[in-house]
């Protein structure tokens, strides 16, 4: 019979591929926006220092080109006291100016401007200087284009300008440069994100993709295992159909047999034919009755076992049951009491089964000859026998594991019996709607069997 | 009065000669086949009997198939099923026809053949 591989047990691996591939994904889905946006943050940096570098330049420039154009112009042409501290009061300014260059001088240097801004001021320094003087000289009457420092002055003043010029082409520059790198730096935080994203989802669907198809093949496998079972339930009932046919045909005859060779022992008044003809019915009987239980074993098995419950006087199946087991192990003391004439809602053949057991077990799990007795109470809507014997008793630990197929207590190891009896007979009278159970006792075992009373005996066949 | 006559259908060979001995002992006249279409055969050379005693599993035509052929001839037939089979009480039950378990007391069965001759259950 085919049965499906198991599938090796990784569930342990697999949790921590799981949690690894779960935490790469999200280390992906961090890290990398994280660098893309890193990278944007610099360039956004970069650029406010820029812009403080250029602001700072232009209010320098501003103020020292003001400062020409205007007092130092005029003083140059007036000579007057009053341009002359105006004159003062621009440079003043303007080196004021250039202190807040200097103070923007270490984002010049984050930006690559340092040497730039350094000649600037420099330069711009020394032009104040040489204009500081050149005003001193035309103060004391000096032409401005005749004084003392003349040359300086304007080499002073061309440099200024040079590197002026030079500062804001490379401010510029610089600006243009950062706006690309800007640009550059979003689109790549962009893609960094987008790349994040993706490869999070593709690792949470490869894993899910995976435990489908592995969720997928192992209900495929549960399915087949099913379905061979299945199939297997119902070879075993078709085989349990045909082997019912095959063996009571043989018992029949049998049991006919002994049958007629009663009558013909009984007409002929040979007590010794007489007796073994009842031995082979009854052995024939007994056969039939074990046939019954192996069939309704596997029927039950199989989940085919079908009941036909209606009342059932108690009377006749119970002695039927007692005289089955005498035959079959002998006569000792049996003593009915009870409500005996009443009727339950059973199976008959399967109230027979369990009687029949009872009974049996009784005989077979006490001294020959003890009496084994049986008594029968009504309670509300249920009838119950009891089944008492005089042997060793159930150990209170083994009063359920009776109950379990094929189970033999140890110290009854050496008596007759497969073990299904006790298994079969719970099973079928809680499926008429009562229930068997070993029943407390100061001594031997007492079997308590509990089964819905009938309102009202069957009519007369 | 001639005596009642009862057709056997059974496969298996010992038993139908034992059923076949102690219904002749009981002093029914008796026919007997391994299957439904002998038993048909049987019927058609003999006449029908008074009551028919039928297995359910028997190879060539079973019980149930039987049965309905005895419809579809609409023959006055009673019957009685005899069988081991588990289906047997189905099948009873389905077509309205009294069933005797194999195996079983011949007593019981003499009963169940005695009330069906008088009550003439027919195969409707």
């Amino acid at each position: 019979m085919y049965h499906p591989p198991d599938e090796p047990d990784h569930s342990s691996a697999r949790r921590w591929l799981f949690v690894v591939a779960a935490s790469l994904a999200l280390a992906v889905l961090v890290v990398l926006p994280w660098v893309g946006f890193q990278r944007l943050s610099a360039a956004n940096r970069q650029t406010h220092d820029l812009t403080l570098v250029l602001a700072a330049t232009n209010y320098a420039s501003s103020s020292i080109t003001g400062a020409i154009s205007g007092p130092v112009r005029s003083f140059e042409l007036s000579g007057r006291e009053t341009d002359y501290q105006q004159m003062i009061e621009a440079t003043e300014m303007s080196e004021d100016a250039l202190y807040w260059l200097e103070d923007a001088y270490q984002a010049a240097e984050r930006v690559g401007l340092a040497d730039e801004v350094d000649a600037y001021l420099e330069s711009s320094y020394e032009f104040l200087l040489q204009l500081e003087i050149r005003a001193n000289a035309v103060r004391k009457g000096a032409d401005p284009e005749k004084a003392p420092n003349a040359g300086a002055y304007f080499a002073a003043r061309r440099a200024h300008l040079r590197d002026q010029d030079y500062l804001n082409a490379r401010i510029v520059e610089l600006g243009g440069e950062l706006d690309e790198e800007r640009t550059r730096a979003m689109r790549t935080a962009w893609v960094l994100l987008l790349a994040s994203v993706f490869v999070a989802v593709g690792c949470f669907v490869l894993i899910a993709v995976t435990e489908t198809k592995r969720n997928r093949r192992q209900m495929l496998v549960a399915e087949t295992r099913v379905a061979v079972a299945e199939r297997s339930a119902q070879q075993r009932a078709e085989m349990v159909n045909l082997a019912s046919h095959e063996l009571r045909n043989p018992l029949a005859v049998m049991s006919l047999a002994a049958q007629m060779l009663q009558g013909t022992a009984a007409s002929g008044g040979d007590p010794l034919l007489e007796q073994a003809a009842n031995d082979a019915y009854a052995a024939a009987r007994r056969a039939e009755a074990l046939v019954a239980e192996l069939l309704d074993l596997s029927r039950l098995d199989a989940n085919k076992l079908k009941l036909v419950i209606h009342p059932v006087p108690l009377d006749l199946v119970l002695g039927e049951a007692v005289s089955l087991t005498v035959h079959h192990l002998g006569e000792r003391p049996v003593a009915v009491t009870g409500a005996t004439e009443t009727a339950v809602m059973a199976d008959p053949g399967r109230l027979g089964i369990i009687l029949r057991n009872l009974v049996d077990n009784a005989f077979k799990y006490s001294p020959p000859g003890s009496e084994v007795a049986i008594n029968v109470t009504r309670a509300n809507s249920t009838l119950e026998v009891q089944v008492r014997d005089q042997g060793p008793g159930i150990p209170i630990a083994d009063r359920e594991r009776v109950f379990e197929r094929f189970e033999r207590l140890s110290a009854t190891q050496h008596v007759g019996g497969i073990g299904i009896g006790l298994h079969l007979s719970r099973e079928l009278a809680r499926r008429m709607g009562g229930e068997l159970s070993v029943a407390p006792s100061n001594s031997g075992t007492c079997m308590r069997l509990v089964l819905p009373q009938a309102s009202r005996l069957p009519e007369a066949a | 009065m001639p005596p009642k006559s009862i057709l056997i259908l059974e496969d298996e060979f010992a038993l139908r000669r034992l059923m076949k001995l102690m219904l002749q002992r009981e002093g029914f006249e008796v026919l007997d086949a391994a299957n439904g279409q002998e038993a048909l055969d049987l019927i058609a050379l003999h006449g029908l009997p008074n009551l028919a005693l039928v297995d359910l599993m028997m190879p060539v035509m079973n019980g149930e198939e039987f049965i309905h052929a005895v419809k579809a001839n609409g023959w006055d037939l009673p019957a009685i099923f005899v069988s081991a089979s588990p289906e047997a009480q189905e099948v009873c039950a389905q077509l309205g026809l009294t069933c005797v378990k194999k195996p079983y007391d011949f007593s019981v069965l003499l009963t169940a053949i005695r009330a069906e001759l008088e009550a003439g259950s027919v195969i409707a």
